[in-house]
């Protein structure tokens, strides 16, 4: 049983806790074990008499593993540097440079170590001590189990020696043990019969002939690691190669050839990569030792295989870094690693006979490969598409994670353009080498590189592309004569639809609608939007997915505003405000909630989140787009509505709405400060038809400069205010004139003569305005119908009458009704029913097309 | 004048020998190249078996190796198709089918050793004789097949077959049969993922197909209108074919006026015309535009006259019936629209805005009822509603509806007590 414990708490985490101490600890003691407080106190009495030896302290803390490994390997280490220290036995001197050891060698030396001690121990039946170190050498065990490596025979050999202690103690020394030594023994007893059990055939052999079998093992952990074994020429050669790491492999480099030297040969070379590679993801590994070597590896390798095969590993070390500690890889690493993979990418253009993938044949990690005939291909396990999209999301993360507003921020983003270039590059490849998903995975990522950007930057970034391209070729995107953003993003979105799966392919879909808002192309951008039929189900896709869509909408909501579709760009963009959290839902920053506390990983999800600062969409513009439409569509709904109190609810955009009364309340207005105010005092204004003055507090609103055509934008607004504030106009006052000059009021409103006809002539046709043209007079006359006050008072109080009766005549139905009439309640249902149906119903437009359901991303 | 002709944009959706029909009338109208339309033409018929016709239109190309050959398939077609139509023909196997058809195909092969194959034969013969050009033929096999065969695809195919061989043999009543029943079949698709492209395609080409029946059948425009009342047809029209919005808005404005729906469909014709402005736009529309979004009537009359040039050459629109039903519904709105918006209305101003002398629009105004012709003034009778009276009468119908229902409490209060006494007795 306490075998897999230890199998597993080896691999967890330093929470685990004190009752799984205490289930350890009382599973590796016998059945009749006190509970853990008794027993305790012993121990700790022990642990003062036992003095020095501080293994024994390991066993409080064994499950908790990261002190404990440490603690496994200072062992061996400060022996080896420490001259005095007992277990430092024939190890040489040499030894106490740095060497580059295979994690191996350290592996059997800890062993060494260990039985030392162990051996120790049983020398004076200290159990408990021989308890520890037996757990640790099992441990040590297990995971040469793990790693397929030969279990040295000293290991059997002391199993066999414990076992035969025990055994022979037995009776007699029993009793002179005190409590804590007796039941660490009988411990001990337990976990040596069942190590037995499990190593049965090697002991048998063992006992039969020790000698030989010793011979064995160690001829077979030979033949498995040449070098490996613990021999006094391992460390000589090991001696040489710590010399080496110091001076060799720069001379080797200036001597040109590695196989010249007898310690880098190439098999060393591969030897040393599969040293680092199995010792990856390990706790104990230093990562930058590990990138060091990697990089002097690379120095010495010559050949395109095992140049690919250094650079593979060498780039997959650099992105080793702590996330729980780093929330972002160093940017140096990054720049590192992105030339490095540029360079890979190069080597395998230029060599086509050698191919990275996912999955290969087996072959023979440690042994130089080379194309046999001419169309031979070598394939080496690795995937680049993997690299490309851990450098881009690395890049997002520094970004993400940096201040938007420093230099460091500018010169982490003007990594772009090379990180561009890489893309496309490998795209390139991969279009060379045929590989469908790595290229559509790598078309995205390009595509999410340009999608948002303006026509100039995405230009200067092609331009750094087709220059990194070179004479490569990409069937994809094939060089345009005249450089067009549009037709690029045309050119990749369209692979993308044909090629990839339902993600890639929304997600493009999204992309290049949002590239047709940005250019305003509305009716393409709306028409595409509406066929992907997205709103329909973006409520079941990744969160990543929903804010592109959130983006999407509210980039296409701007497009509209720009085109002078108000009422489309206020439903595009309602949504989004009225959530109250457009912050959130374009994952442009963190509004802090007020009944809600996040919990530190739910932070960390919702900062990853993040789109980086520079494709932010500014929120402050998108407010005031929408809420100028707002007041265009409501401030004239709102003077219609004069004196029906229920047409007031109607008001779609409450928040509008609420902000305008808020406005109302003020007992002073002050000049108008932030985007709100201007707004505010606009739609006022607006209210009084002074159409002057609300567009120059329109115009006045400076975050306007940040709206590409801002010109056209404020032209397009005026023209919208003047007929605006002519329908307000016409709403407030007709009430006061028996008609009105049309020409008067062309010139109140500077509006020509036929639009002031036409908006009339609209307003008359739906019944908005009681009036009628009179052409030959060119005026308009207001007819007086409209009901005085007392009337629609009246009008109102009968209208509730009636919804009373018919309450009333319901209720009747339902209670006294025990089914007698049944002809009567049906038809009475069916009078009900055509009424409801009588205009029958608005088909669902196209217009309406702003009402996805969106989930919020938390 | 060529700009309102839309049989290039038509044609990519028909088939070659629906095609035809709007070739040969675009040769009558004289607006194209002549040479181009008789190469057109030869390009469509040299894909069909009509040999004859081909060599009639180009006699320079020798068609008679084609010829030889069709005469061969069609004799062997015919060889086979005979012995399947002799068991088909059967009275005795008409007895025994029933609505299923996996059961048919067994009863067929077991009683009467009919192979499921050689019901194939049924489709290829039939596929053939349309080929040909003998519509009536291919209708026929068609039938039979689709009624027996169990292949989804090639039921469709054949489905689409009968629809083109009655719409040609100028059956419209079998047509339009033939048209819902594949609309149906249609609809009944999954829409999933590529599927959608697929729908929205064989919706195209329906609407396309259909045009032959919208216009020559006697109800063939209410089918548009209903058609084009389905959400999932108008987007198909606003997405793959906005040129339609031509056929829909004729059909929308000659629709009756007595229509209840009417007024909804007129505004849901605004609306489409409105949206798609910017990708389609003819004089058609450009009226709906003119008339209901900007109200300016110079244009609508300017648009009425363009109109009529798009009836002559529109070979869906030559009925002078349908042509003199559009004109007279396109006149009420206008007069309609104008006469309200306007308070005075003389006679010779708005004849001259629907192109009418003023004799012409007096004697067709008399027929509308809702106009009212004074001297030299048109107007619409309204009776603005007194508020006092209509207060009363909401009041009045209010005070007997809650009597009849104090009356229904109290009888029911008379009859409680009745129950336990009579219970008692």
């Amino acid at each position: 049983m306490s075998f897999f414990r230890r199998a597993g708490s080896s691999s967890d985490s330093d929470s685990s806790s004190e009752e799984e101490e205490l289930l350890s600890s009382s599973g590796s003691e016998d059945e009749e074990a006190p509970p853990q407080k008794q027993e305790a106190k012993p121990m700790s009495r022990f642990l003062k008499t036992a003095g020095g030896d501080s293994s024994s302290s390991d066993s409080d803390s064994d499950d908790s593993d990261d002190s404990d490994e440490s603690d496994d390997e200072d062992g061996p280490k400060k022996s080896r540097f420490l001259k005095d220290a007992p277990s430092d036995e024939s190890d040489s001197e040499e030894e106490t440079k740095k060497v580059v050891k295979s994690a191996k060698d350290k592996r059997v030396e800890e062993m060494e170590a260990v039985i030392k001690t162990l051996d120790n121990a049983s020398k004076i039946s200290d159990w408990v001590a021989i308890n520890t170190e037996f757990d640790k050498l099992t441990r040590l065990v297990i995971r040469l189990q793990t790693l397929n490596e030969p279990i040295p025979a000293m290991f059997i050999k002391t199993l066999v020696s414990l076992d035969d202690d025990l055994k022979s103690d037995k009776g007699d020394t029993k009793k002179k043990l005190n409590a804590t030594n007796n039941r660490a023994m009988n411990g001990m007893r337990q976990k040596v019969k069942k190590s037995i059990r499990d190593w049965e055939k090697d002991v048998a052999s063992y006992r039969e002939n020790s000698e030989e079998f010793e011979s064995k093992a160690a001829a077979i952990s030979a033949a498995h690691a040449p070098g490996v074994a613990p021999t006094k020429p391992r460390a000589e050669k090991a001696a040489e190669a710590a010399d080496a790491d110091e001076l060799g492999f720069a001379t080797i480099g200036k001597a040109g050839k590695a196989t010249d030297e007898p310690t880098i040969t190439p098999e060393t070379l591969f030897r040393h990569l599969a040293g680092i590679l199995e010792a990856r993801g390990k706790k104990n590994t230093d990562r930058t030792e590990q990138v060091r070597t990697l990089e002097r590896l690379l120095k010495v390798a010559s050949t395109p295989y095992s140049r690919i095969r250094v650079l593979l590993a060498l780039i997959s070390s650099r992105f080793d870094y702590n996330a729980t500690n780093q929330a972002h890889i160093p940017p140096q690493s990054w720049i590192q690693a992105r030339a490095e993979f540029d360079s890979l990418i190069d080597i395998l253009i230029s060599q086509p006979q050698y191919i990275v993938k996912e999955e290969t044949v087996e072959y023979e990690d440690s042994v130089e490969r080379k194309p046999q005939s001419a169309d031979d291909i070598v394939e080496v396990r690795g995937s680049l598409v993997s690299f490309i999209e851990r450098l881009d999301d690395e890049f997002t993360k520094t970004l993400q994670n940096s201040d938007p507003h420093s230099l460091e921020y500018v010169e982490r983003l003007s990594a772009q353009k090379t990180l561009y270039q890489t893309t496309v590059k490998t795209q390139a490849y991969f279009e060379l080498i045929k590989a469908e998903l790595p290229v559509s995975r790598t078309v995205m990522r390009r595509l999410e590189h340009i999608y948002s950007k303006p026509d100039a930057v995405v230009e200067v970034l092609e331009k750094a592309a087709s220059q990194a391209l070179g004479q490569l070729k990409s069937t994809i995107t094939p060089p345009q004569s005249a450089f067009s953003s549009t037709k690029l993003v045309h050119q990749l979105c369209t692979y993308l639809y044909n090629a990839a799966d339902g993600l890639l392919r929304t997600r493009a879909m999204l992309s290049h609608i949002y590239h047709h808002s940005l250019h305003n192309n509305y009716h393409t951008a709306r028409d595409m939007f509406l066929m992907s039929h997205l709103q329909e189900n973006v409520s079941r896709a990744d969160v990543a997915t929903q804010i592109l869509f959130n983006r999407t909408v509210v980039q296409l909501g701007l497009c509209a505003f720009r085109t002078g579709l108000i009422r489309e760009a206020r439903d595009s963009l309602r949504e989004i405000f009225q959530s109250g959290r457009p912050k959130e839902l374009l994952a442009q920053g963190v509004t802090q909630q007020r009944y809600m506390t996040m919990t530190p990983e739910q932070e960390r999800a919702e900062k990853s989140r993040q789109v980086p600062f520079h494709m932010h969409i500014n929120l402050e513009l998108l407010e005031a787009a929408y809420l100028v439409s707002c007041m265009l569509i409501e401030i004239p709904k709102l003077a219609s509505a004069t004196g029906d109190p229920d047409a007031k609810r109607k008001i779609l955009s409450k928040a509008f709405k609420r902000q305008l009364d808020f406005a109302e309340r003020q007992a002073f207005n002050g000049p108008p400060e932030n985007t709100r105010d201007h707004i505010m005092q606009a739609s006022k204004a607006l209210q009084n038809s002074d159409w002057e003055k609300c567009r120059d507090l329109i115009h006045g609103i400076k975050i306007w400069s940040l709206m590409q055509g801002e010109t056209q934008t404020k032209e397009m607004l005026t023209s919208k205010i003047q007929e605006e504030a002519l329908r307000t106009y016409l709403f407030t006052n007709s009430a006061f004139y028996e008609n009105i000059s049309i020409s008067i009021l062309a010139s109140a409103m500077e509006l020509n003569e036929k639009t002031v006809n036409s908006i009339i002539s609209k307003m008359i046709w739906s019944e908005e305005l009681s009036a009628t043209i009179d052409q030959s007079n060119n005026v308009v006359v207001f007819s007086k119908a409209e009901p005085t006050k007392l009337q629609s008072l009246s009008n109102q109080l009968l209208d509730r009458a009636n919804s009373l009766v018919e309450l009333n005549e319901k209720t009747i139905q339902l209670k006294f009704d025990d089914g007698t009439n049944k002809s009567d309640d049906l038809s009475a249902r069916i009078r009900r029913g055509n009424r409801g149906h009588g205009h029958g119903q608005p088909k669902a437009s196209r217009q309406q097309f702003a009402n996805p359901t969106r989930k919020v991303p938390v | 004048m060529v700009a309102y002709d839309l049989t290039t944009r038509l044609i990519p959706f028909l088939d070659r020998h629906l095609a035809l029909p709007l070739l040969n009338y675009l040769t009558d109208l004289d607006i194209y190249n002549q040479n181009q339309l008789q190469s057109a033409q030869y390009e469509l018929v040299k894909g069909t078996n009509m040999v004859d016709y081909a060599s009639q239109i180009n006699p320079h190309e020798s068609q008679d190796d084609k010829k030889k050959h069709i005469v061969d398939t069609q004799q062997q077609y015919q060889q086979k198709a005979k012995e399947v139509l002799e068991v088909l023909t059967n009275p005795d196997v008409s007895n025994h089918l029933t609505q299923d058809k996996h059961k048919n195909r067994e009863i067929l092969q077991e009683k009467f050793n009919l192979q499921p194959n050689s019901i194939e034969v049924l489709y290829d013969y039939g596929h053939f004789q349309f080929s040909s050009g003998n519509y009536v033929e291919a209708a026929e096999y068609l039938y039979h097949f689709r009624i027996l065969s169990t292949e989804p695809a090639k039921v469709l195919s054949s489905q689409w077959g009968i629809l083109a061989s009655n719409i040609l043999k100028g059956s419209f009543d079998q047509a339009l049969e033939d048209f819902n029943g594949l609309r149906e079949t249609i609809d009944r698709q999954h829409s999933q993922d590529k599927g959608t492209v697929i729908q929205l395609q064989q919706r195209t080409w329906l609407l396309h197909w259909g045009l032959f029946i919208f216009f020559n059948h006697e109800q063939g425009r209410d089918v548009l209108v209903d058609l084009l009342s389905h959400t999932a047809y108008l987007n198909t029209l606003q997405t793959a074919c906005p040129w339609l919005l031509r056929y829909y808005t004729i059909a929308v404005i000659a629709t009756s006026r007595q229509s209840q729906r009417q007024k909804s469909l007129i505004r849901d014709l605004i609306r489409v015309v409105n949206i798609e402005t910017y990708q389609y736009q003819d004089p058609l529309t450009k009226f709906v535009e003119a008339l209901y979004t900007d109200f300016d009537f110079n244009v609508v009359e300017a648009q009425l006259k363009e109109i009529d040039t798009v009836f002559t050459q529109d070979f869906f629109l030559s009925n002078e019936q349908l042509k003199d039903d559009f004109f007279s519904s396109a006149r009420f709105y206008v007069v309609e629209a104008y006469c309200r918006i306007h308070s005075h209305v003389t006679i010779s101003e708005i004849a001259q805005k629907v192109g009418l002398s003023e004799d012409a629009f007096k004697s067709w105004i008399s027929k509308e009822e809702k106009f009212v012709v004074d001297s030299n003034a048109v107007y619409i009778p309204t009776e603005t509603p007194n508020v006092l009276s209509t207060i009363l009468d909401k009041s009045s119908a209010l005070a007997l509806r809650s009597q009849s229902i104090k009356q229904a409490i109290t009888s029911i209060h008379e009859d409680i007590p009745q129950t336990p006494s009579e219970a008692a007795a």
